[in-house]
């Protein structure tokens, strides 16, 4: 999945999305550039807001959450690493596996201990070189039946 | 793991001092919010600091400052309640170097 950034500071955030407690106020500048694609590495929909786990422009080794309204979907097709889980409180996560095998790795990641941080290294790798390129419907019907068939 | 407070880490030269004070003043936004998955020091922190588990979060300054051949930013954990910010921490990501045999 991929999505370009189409604004960058507070100002473009419905108010469901402005939490001052959490420094998300109209003021914020989001280092993020207007027109770039960005990679989702993982999503959460919480009180009817998305969040987007993406490496911004200021990436060092841990990809941020930043608001869905900043951005529009490029590519929606999803990566074959994604797993989903909901929450008992109505949290839905979509991320790769290991974020949720062990339900401190986003923590120990940001904490930057070093077995996550090459965990997330080796999963951007793969995502960000996804094929999605598939083929068109009939061919890959008909070579799943010949498959099949045989 | 500790078990006890984790005293500040003092900035190592001006940049740092720079991008603490920056994120001190409040450029910083949160990474992980404990309301909607807890920290793995909520313990520790609720045993040291008081409040509940819930009430704590992750914080990072806005600013990756490149420092040393580093990039850096500064991290800390925050009580939403009570406003207390404590334990704060550079954390230094250094570019991967290449294999030696390439």
């Amino acid at each position: 999945m991929k999505i370009r950034c189409i604004a960058n500071t507070g100002n473009a955030l419905p108010e469901s999305y402005l939490k001052p407690e959490f420094y998300f106020t109209k003021e914020v500048e989001f280092p993020l550039t207007l027109g770039k694609e960005y990679v989702v590495y993982a999503l959460y929909q919480s009180q009817d807001n998305v969040w987007y786990y993406i490496c911004d422009d200021n990436y060092t080794y841990y990809p941020m959450q930043n608001p869905a309204p900043l951005f529009e979907v490029v590519d929606s097709r999803v990566s074959k690493y994604w797993r989903f889980e909901l929450a008992p409180n109505g949290r839905l996560e979509i991320a790769f596996e290991l974020w949720f095998t062990d339900p401190y790795f986003y923590d120990k990641l940001t904490d930057q201990e070093e077995a996550e941080v090459e965990i997330f290294d080796k999963i951007k790798e793969l995502m960000d070189a996804e094929d999605f390129d598939l083929p068109p419907l009939d061919v890959a019907v008909e070579k799943l039946r010949e498959t099949v068939s045989v | 793991m500790s078990q006890g407070a984790i005293p500040d880490e003092s900035p190592r030269n001006l940049p740092e001092q720079l991008l603490l004070q920056d994120a001190k003043a409040g450029n910083c936004i949160v990474i992980h919010c404990g309301t909607d998955r807890l920290l793995g020091d909520a313990p520790r922190l609720i045993a040291i600091y008081g409040g509940n588990p819930e009430d704590w979060d992750k914080m990072t300054s806005i600013e990756a400052f490149e420092i040393n051949g580093a990039s850096v930013q500064v991290h800390w954990l925050k009580n939403s309640q009570t406003l207390q910010e404590v334990e704060f921490k550079f954390k230094r990501q250094y570019p991967k170097t290449a294999p030696k045999n390439m």
